[in-house]
């Protein structure tokens, strides 16, 4: 029993940021668990920008604005529920379009298939 | 240390056993390409990383500074599947350490050129045969040949198009290294 416990200690744990933390929004729903769909799609971009620059690295501004609005996407939901959401929505903005702007070099992506620039991760050991 | 071709001055020698393998075919020409780096320091670290498996036989850093990455008389992974077969053999491969927006510095010409003639001195190329430098001094772009393994589109497998380096594809046009300019500097320095 003690053992089932700790299991469901740990799923909870891991799980817990995922959940709906607005009373309001799981009051109407008869299920043990809520889970925040904009959480699950802020982890979704989390995982996709990681394996990027796991794999391929950070190209320019573009590239990590849209990490930096990651990061800082669950505060700004956050936000959102406690000021008047045309406040938050307008910091969102500024922040994005400050940083967003700016050259950006070619590169191999892990989302883009057949990249024709080189890359520090071409492997060219077969050349027959 | 003596160099290993007369008259090839280089800054630093850092030969990677991973990287380099002997030659399959004979020596033919040099070809150009850049690295895709933003750092000088982190470009060279790279090619000491386990995890790389692409290499040049000389680096040219943005000061012209020349790193030798590998002995001359062995081929390096820099080319892959080509129009010249074995062309990891066939071509010494040089990189100027930029990538696709960064054009390369004079520095960096100037050494590349002086690599180039001091290369085709060595082997007699443009001495005693009278070669054109066209097919001596070759761009990734104009060699590297797309295959099964980079692209699952047949009807590109045999074509040229796989790699843009070194005249990447600035959208002003501008290329990272003129190939034709190079060919002329390197033709009056011989």
């Amino acid at each position: 029993m003690r053992f089932l416990d700790l299991i469901r200690a740990i799923a909870l744990g891991i799980l817990t940021p995922l959940l709906e933390k607005n009373v309001v929004k799981t009051l109407g729903v008869d299920v043990p668990l809520v889970f925040s769909m904009s959480r699950v799609i802020v982890l979704g971009f989390a995982v996709a920008m990681l394996h990027q620059i796991w794999y391929a690295g950070i190209a320019g501004w573009p590239d990590a604005t849209l990490a930096i609005s990651i990061v800082l996407a669950l505060p700004i939901l956050a936000a959102l529920e406690r000021v008047k959401p045309s406040e938050a929505v307008a910091f969102a903005k500024t922040l994005v379009n400050r940083f967003g702007l700016g050259d950006v070099r070619q590169m191999a992506s892990v989302y883009g298939g057949e990249t024709r620039e080189p890359s520090k991760f071409d492997d060219h050991r077969a050349d027959e | 240390m003596t160099p290993l071709i007369e008259g090839l001055e280089v800054d630093d020698r850092r030969h990677s056993h991973v990287l380099q393998a002997p030659l399959a075919a004979p020596r033919a020409g040099l070809m150009l390409h850049y690295d895709d780096s933003s750092r000088d320091d982190w470009a060279v670290e790279w090619f000491h990383d386990p995890r790389c498996t692409n290499g040049y036989t000389w680096l040219v850093l943005d000061d012209g500074r020349v790193v030798e990455l590998a002995d001359p008389a062995m081929r390096t992974p820099h080319a892959g599947p080509c129009r010249t077969p074995r062309a990891n053999s066939a071509y010494y491969g040089v990189a100027a350490a930029t990538n696709g927006m960064v054009p390369a510095t004079e520095a960096q010409l100037a050494s590349i050129t002086r690599i180039c003639a001091v290369v085709i001195r060595h082997h007699g190329w443009a001495l005693y045969r009278g070669d054109s430098l066209d097919a001596r001094i070759v761009g990734h772009d104009a060699q590297a040949v797309w295959t099964p393994a980079y692209t699952k589109r047949r009807e590109r497998w045999g074509t040229l198009g796989r790699k843009v380096d070194p005249t990447g594809q600035r959208p002003d046009g501008r290329p990272i290294i003129d190939l034709a300019a190079l060919r002329q500097r390197v033709a009056r320095t011989l």
